[in-house]
């Protein structure tokens, strides 16, 4: 007679904005049947209301859909309009773009690295823990942190959700000085964040790997921030315009988000720091790449754990560059072209600090918009982390669910995921049956 | 003389949720009364790790929402909430953003960022989507900007003033 046990697992998590996701382990006989990476958020619907608006509320209102990553859903969807309505900024702007991005990969990458990955990668349940044995350490992700907020702020008008970036440039340019008197806190963080990548280097980093198809934005003269043709290293080189020919979204049962896939083929793919750094390791500044270099990984690697090591390196590369753009600033009297308006289509991707972020819009002859389409970098990795779940479980069928609980977590926040760009609540069931 | 402790004033909620704009309409009362020695801010412009952020070293921190007890309808609470007492509904898991407040508390207490926290909470009602307040909530608004001074002096005093 076979005995069969019934394993059953729940974790809830709840914070103050609402929202609910889950992830569902069915085992039968000890086999692995089914992982599901279930996302029960209540969608959200910007795509929907932002029909009707001008075109230029929408850099402000989709900076809204993320209060970590705002400035990477106001530049997709700032330059998709801007193709959309044949714009083209000042080359000062461009830069000053970047800047504002740079700002934004420091905050959010210094987050994620030491506030919530790091704690995992000590074998410690949370910040407040690893603060407790390391309270330097904890300190250092805390003011580079606010380093790349308070950049945020002095370029975008706030330092979450900006205000500054608009169709054709900026309402309002910084004044050179400022920026010449930011570059002392830029200075430190660069220091800073080539510690980052020493400490990260002394992880342990799970031994892992994946046939990971990854999928990033490569520019011929710089690290591809926002703009450029999306490669992967499957082959894939294609302009941003046949993203939508390339790739699909998917609606699955389990699931209120939808699943990016290849559209040929249906398989999965990784974006995000890891990509990146695996792809365009060649247009990194001379300091990132040096730390790259001296990381002890070998590049490309398949194993998603050195992703922290990959966003340790952007974070020197950002606070490089940032020094670089603001020693040459030159104030302009003006931030903005003008233009008539007039219809047109256009899309546009950037690398949000999750990865890839592709926009589209269409604006009629009066300036508003007919239709939206928004693809954020968490939507293109989910399909990514349930292939990754279903050849990690087999392995930890040994361990007690608790633990098995806890590596899965730590290989979901690999991606650093933004689940519906706000907080949830996360039940986990595990099955044996 | 003894310099006097900054008081850090959040407000937190949703200004198109109804009742739960209230600890946002309690910083904007604030604000238009312009007390001194107060740091006002509203939770929309921060970010995790926002007590360690934005609070002066050693500051007193009195976080402003719109709460839901047994209690009746535009009662103004006070609370001290020590460290150790504020527990999370349950702890952030997968979605990685948020640090929730049991965090936030935790790591700013362990750096001396703040010496003290408070919770001054206004008891809600309706929720749902709209921009109205309803007129009990309006009134504990209104009563909560007018008393703020003495919810300040009783943060000094690190004491619980008993109001509920």
């Amino acid at each position: 007679m076979t005995t069969r046990t019934t394993r059953s697992i729940r974790l809830e998590a709840l914070t103050r904005v609402e929202g609910e996701g889950g992830l569902l382990i069915e085992l039968h006989d000890g086999q692995l049947q089914n992982v599901a990476l279930d996302i029960y958020e209540p969608p959200r619907f910007f795509e929907a209301f932002l029909r009707g608006r001008s075109f230029r509320e929408v850099p402000d209102i989709t900076a809204r859909i993320c209060g970590i990553c705002p400035v990477a859903y106001q530049m997709s969807s700032v330059h998709a309009i801007e193709s959309a309505l044949d714009i083209r900024p000042a080359p000062e702007v461009r830069a000053l773009r970047r800047l504002l991005y740079c700002a934004e990969w420091i905050e959010s990458h210094a987050l994620h690295i030491y506030l919530l990955q790091a704690p995992d990668l000590y074998g410690l349940e949370s910040v407040v823990a690893l603060a407790a044995q390391q309270p330097d350490l904890v300190r250092q992700g805390l003011k580079l942190k606010k380093v790349g907020n308070e950049l945020m702020e002095l370029l975008g008008g706030r330092s979450v959700h900006p205000v500054s970036v608009c169709v054709g440039g900026f309402h309002k340019l910084p004044f050179a000085t400022e920026l010449h008197a930011f570059r002392e806190k830029l200075e430190w963080a660069l220091t800073a964040s080539l510690e980052t990548t020493k400490f990260v280097s002394t992880l342990p980093l799970p031994e892992f790997q994946a046939d990971y198809e990854f999928v990033a934005l490569s520019h011929p003269n710089e690290y591809a921030m926002n703009e450029g043709r999306i490669v992967s290293s499957a082959g894939l080189d294609i302009a941003v315009e046949e993203y939508e020919q390339t790739f699909m979204e998917e609606h699955v049962p389990h699931s209120t988000a939808l699943h990016s896939v290849r559209a040929d083929r249906r398989t999965s793919y990784l974006v995000g720091p890891l990509a990146r750094v695996n792809l365009n390791l060649e247009h990194l500044m001379p300091l990132a790449r040096d730390a790259a270099e001296k990381s002890g990984i070998t590049w490309p690697t398949f194993n998603p754990y050195a992703g922290i090591v990959a966003r340790s390196i952007e974070l020197v590369h950002a606070c490089e560059e940032s020094l670089q753009i603001i020693n040459s600033y030159q104030q302009q009297a003006k931030g903005d072209v003008e233009w008539p308006v007039r219809s047109g289509e256009g899309c546009a991707a950037t690398e949000a600090p999750r990865g890839l972020l592709y926009h589209r819009y269409r604006i009629n002859e009066k300036g508003l918009v007919e239709f939206a389409k928004i693809v954020p970098p968490t939507a293109q990795n989910y399909r990514r982390m349930e292939d990754d779940l279903r050849l990690l479980i087999p392995t930890l069928l040994k361990m007690t669910d608790e633990e098995i609980v806890a590596k899965c977590e730590q290989l979901v926040r690999n991606y650093d995921p933004c689940i519906s760009c706000s907080t949830h609540f996360l039940k986990l069931q595990l099955k044996d049956q | 003389m003894q310099k006097q402790q900054t008081i850090t004033v959040i407000g937190c909620g949703n200004p198109y949720a109804a009742d739960d704009a209230a600890g946002i309409a309690v910083v904007e009362g604030l604000r238009k009364a312009a007390p001194e020695g107060l740091c006002l801010r509203l939770m929309d412009d921060l970010g995790p790790g926002f007590l360690c952020d934005f609070a002066s070293q050693g500051s007193i921190v009195i976080l402003v929402d719109a709460v839901r007890s047994a209690a009746e309808i535009g009662t103004v609470h006070f609370l001290r909430l020590p460290p150790e007492t504020v527990v999370s509904r349950s702890v952030q898991r997968i979605s990685t953003h948020s640090l929730g407040l049991e965090t936030e508390i935790q790591l700013a207490s362990r750096f001396g960022k703040c010496t003290e926290v408070f919770l001054l909470g206004i008891e809600i009602g309706d929720h749902s989507s709209g921009e109205n307040l309803s007129p009990a909530v309006s009134a504990a608004i209104e009563k909560a900007v007018s008393d703020f001074n003495y919810f300040c002096r009783c943060a000094r005093l690190q004491c619980h003033p008993g109001l509920t």
